[in-house]
């Protein structure tokens, strides 16, 4: 099934977020994880993950160091900011309302649905 | 446009979208990065090189659209309130010299005395402002180390020629700064560069121990102050490691500096002068007070006749000194505040825009900057109001009162601070050696050697 490209940019941000909490990642790094976890359902573009992680770098929601990579090699790994925390959990909280939302419309609505 | 097929054909071409010329290396090495991983994982599939690098190229995406998207990310940033605030206090400081002289016999030679210098006070600042700030960070300790030790040669530098005075003296509003790139050079040696960076903060106190007449108590407060700040800063930013006991060390140089201001003071006479003021300070002392109590909001002060006088004469005279007193008793509480709006503005937004610094070299270098100017004017500020002079400060107030050498010094402070706000989206500072370790708290991570690599 082919995915609405519509619905994934609008939580791009959410995703990239929620894939730094559990650690430092860099870039390509960040690009398998979301394949792995999505089930390679998200095959993120790196042209449009970069302008991403700037930009919330740019924002105060992450923070970047270069360091070497397990394989030796320098890596610029991106980091979790407390406002990034607190950034995350806010979008999380609103995509689950939404997506809620979403899925009661689908099943016919509050009344009909959950009835 | 044809398509990339080579990573150095994609990045050329993400480059010509950037239109920030010192961004697009630092946005080529993370592309480069991350097209080289993806080139050998398409090889380690069994594709041929040159097979793998096109398909890493085509997996990108479009080259414009990405390049397009980070020149709106990676623009500089001019910080124009902060550029406006500092072109409004240079005028005013230019006109309230020139109101100081207005009528005095040499009038036509002070105008271009003082034109010239606000004339070398911009140009400094501007070509501090335009330098790339990150040359601070190729040999921090090699610019650090003569900074700090040039206190000991402060009598030599004592340079008098036409309208120049004490050159020395003012060369001491750089030791903040010159401590923060020590700071930065020994941040990944532990409690060693801790206590390294202690030894080199407190060259400037022995020197002003050594000296035969202790040369006034501003660069033992500023020592005080701005160096003990720096060096708490640096160490909770775990610069030097998390141990608890670099706080000790943080805390001991505060007290031998302060140990040092006590000597000082006993020796100069000025610890007996505070318990009992003399005679003649005790006229000045009431003079602040009929000041301070009779100050209206706008206008001039309901004081003695004398007093009066005395600002009458001291408004035509200039001296530093007591200018914002003068000011104060001349015009009312909304000239004093007036006159000190613009650092306001400066050192608000420069202690704000400072907190947002990616790089520890922008941090440091700003952090220093900031913490000069805001206790040279909150010194100067208590100063007005102190009976005994040059008590905390003979430094004038920054950009406001009189004194040519070190508004020249403090324009050149800020337009580097500016330099650093304007690049902060490409500084970078780079760990080698070091594989990675997840955390959640950047601040927990241990330091390791880190070296700031230059894109101008």
């Amino acid at each position: 099934m082919e995915l609405d490209k519509g619905l994934v940019s609008g939580s791009m941000a959410l995703l990239v977020l929620k894939l730094l909490e559990d650690g430092d990642k860099y870039g390509y790094q960040m690009i398998e994880e979301l394949k792995r976890r999505s089930d390679d359902t998200f095959h993120l573009k790196a042209g449009t993950l970069y302008p991403l992680l700037h930009g919330l770098e740019e924002k105060g929601l992450v923070t970047a160091y270069e360091r070497e990579a397990a394989a030796g090699k320098p890596r610029r790994y991106y980091h979790l900011t407390k406002e990034g925390g607190a950034a995350l959990r806010e979008k999380e909280a609103s995509w689950n309302a939404y997506a809620s939302a979403v899925s009661r419309v689908l099943r016919g609505g509050a009344c009909c649905g959950e009835a | 446009m044809e398509r990339p097929e080579t990573i150095q054909a994609y990045l050329d071409a993400v480059g010509e979208q950037i239109r920030w010329k010192r961004a697009r290396p630092v946005v080529a090495r993370e592309l480069e990065q991350h097209l080289t991983d993806q080139r050998d994982a398409f090889t380690a599939e069994g594709n041929d090189p040159e097979v793998a690098e096109r398909m890493a190229v085509e997996e990108m995406g479009d080259p414009v659209s990405v390049g397009t998207a980070l020149d709106r990310v990676h623009r500089p940033r001019p910080q124009w309130g902060m550029l406006a605030a500092m072109a409004v206090s240079l005028c005013g400081w230019l006109a309230l010299r020139l109101f100081e002289r207005y009528g005095v016999s040499y009038f036509p030679e002070y105008i271009w005395r003082f034109d010239a210098i606000a004339l070398l006070a911009c140009g400094v600042a501007a070509a501090m402002y335009f330098l790339d700030y990150t040359w601070l960070g190729r040999k921090p300790l090699l610019l650090a180390v003569p900074l700090l030790c040039l206190p000991f040669f402060q009598s030599v530098l004592e340079v008098t020629k036409d309208y120049t005075y004490q050159i020395g003296t003012y060369t001491t509003l750089l030791v903040p700064l010159a401590l923060a790139l020590a700071i930065y050079a020994l941040r990944d040696r532990g409690t060693a560069g801790l206590a390294l960076c202690c030894v080199l903060g407190l060259l400037p106190v022995a020197a002003c121990m050594a000296a035969e007449e202790p040369f006034g108590m501003g660069m033992l407060w500023s020592c005080l102050l701005c160096n003990t700040a720096l060096l708490a800063y640096g160490q909770r930013r775990g610069l030097f490691g998390s141990k608890r006991r670099n706080w000790l060390l943080v805390a001991g140089y505060g007290l031998a500096v302060l140990a040092c201001l006590a000597v000082v003071m006993r020796h100069t006479g000025y610890w007996s002068v505070l318990w009992e003021l003399p005679e003649w300070m005790t006229c000045h002392r009431d003079r602040i007070r009929d000041i301070v109590g009779h100050a209206k909001f706008l206008g001039m002060a309901e004081v003695s006749a004398e007093v009066r006088e005395y600002l009458r004469l001291a408004l035509r005279l200039g001296g530093y000194e007591n200018q914002l007193l003068v000011l104060l008793g001349s015009f009312g509480w909304a000239a004093f505040l007036l006159a000190q709006a613009p650092m306001a503005v400066l050192l608000g937004t420069g202690w704000r825009t400072c907190r947002r610094q990616t790089s520890e070299l922008g941090r440091l270098v700003s952090v220093s900057i900031l913490l000069t100017l805001t206790w040279q004017a909150g010194a100067n500020v208590l100063q007005n109001f102190v009976p005994v002079s040059n008590l905390l400060t003979a430094y004038p107030y920054p950009l406001l009162t009189d004194g040519g050498t070190a508004l020249v010094i403090d324009c050149a402070l800020l337009g580097l601070l500016l330099s650093v706000f304007r690049g902060s989206s490409i500084a970078r500072d780079t760990i080698r050696s070091q594989t990675v370790q997840t955390t959640q708290k950047l601040s927990e991570q241990p330091r390791d050697r880190k070296h700031f690599w230059l894109f101008c």
